[in-house]
């Protein structure tokens, strides 16, 4: 057990020695720090992480219900994963926001990808008649700068916030794509890093998932888009 | 509605150097898979090329669809209605 102040606490201490690192080197941050502080510095985090594990369950237990029943399942499969953030990515975030632990809302993360964009505001209705819905993002009708498109709810479930994301099977693809690349390229493209060409790529391959997505454009017409994008790389190199 | 105990979790670790990902299946034990998710990531700290998360669904096949990153994704020729 450890009080609210002390995960707090225990970010800025896990988030000070990933600066460090990033400086120094790992070997030197860590050697220069008291490791018994950092372990329970890395306990305390990842107790507050445990304490949404059974409100994230019963959220995408709940989501399972309502893509069932709101006839949103892809072919016969219910297409929903929960997951834990790493406490790696945590730290990360508090270096990208400068937050407090504690007011972070996506330690448990559910996620649902669904046929179309149809379905997915059809669960996101059925959601909001039956959750606490405490904030919602809709990156559909106002994507990110990069393109990112998604539906975000952040609900709340036994004092504990739970994001769910709610996706099209190409907008699902396309955010995974764009996580794949930036991993191997070592650039968090995600959050806007990165080279000017990358980005056009991705934000032309969003919009045509998009049209797709409105039921504009049919999937043989976004096969061929598709398939022109590497004569697009090649003009934007240009 | 599916009950919480019908959902099974994994450990995927994702080596992103060699574009290959492990995972462990830790059967149906929230609690459990959070002890092994915790031991994983305190044996990555430090080594930024593995990729350590803890996912949970019906099946490993709705993890390799919902976050296909993690593995080697399918193309969207693949997933798209024919």
């Amino acid at each position: 057990m450890f009080t609210k102040g002390e995960v707090n606490r225990a970010g800025v201490l896990l988030l000070d020695l990933r600066e460090r690192m990033q400086r120094d080197g790992a070997e030197r941050a860590v050697g220069d720090s008291d490791e018994k502080r950092l372990d329970e510095a890395w306990a305390a985090l990842a107790w507050w992480r445990s304490l949404h594990a059974r409100p994230l369950s019963t959220v995408a237990a709940n989501l399972r219900y309502h893509v069932d029943h709101g006839d949103a399942r892809v072919g016969e499969r219910i297409e929903v994963t929960q997951r834990l953030k790493r406490l790696d990515t945590l730290i990360g975030k508090l270096a990208r926001e400068r937050g407090n632990v504690t007011q972070m809302q996506d330690i448990g993360g559910v996620r649902a990808v669904l046929p179309s964009q149809r379905h997915v505001y059809i669960v996101r209705r059925r959601l909001l008649k039956s959750w606490v819905v405490i904030r919602e993002r809709d990156y559909i009708t106002e994507p990110k700068r990069s393109g990112y498109r998604s539906l975000h709810l952040i609900v709340r479930r036994k004092d504990y916030p739970i994001e769910v994301q709610l996706r099209t099977i190409g907008q699902d693809i396309w955010a995974n794509t764009v996580e794949e690349v930036g991993r191997r390229s070592g650039v968090d493209l995600k959050f806007g890093a990165g080279d000017e060409r990358f980005h056009s790529v991705f934000l032309a391959m969003a919009e045509l998932i998009a049209s797709f997505d409105r039921a504009e454009l049919s999937s043989d017409d976004l096969r061929e888009g598709l398939k022109r994008l590497p004569s697009l790389i090649a003009r934007t190199r240009a | 509605m599916s009950p919480a105990d019908d959902i099974k979790h994994f450990l995927v670790t994702r080596d992103v150097t060699r574009g290959k990902t492990a995972v462990v299946e830790l059967g149906t034990d929230y609690e459990a898979a959070q002890h092994a998710y915790e031991e994983a990531e305190r044996e990555a700290r430090g080594r930024s090329h593995l990729d350590v998360v803890l996912l949970s669904a019906d099946s490993l096949e709705t993890i390799k669809r919902t976050h296909s990153s993690y593995f080697d994704p399918k193309s969207l020729d693949e997933l798209l209605p024919a």
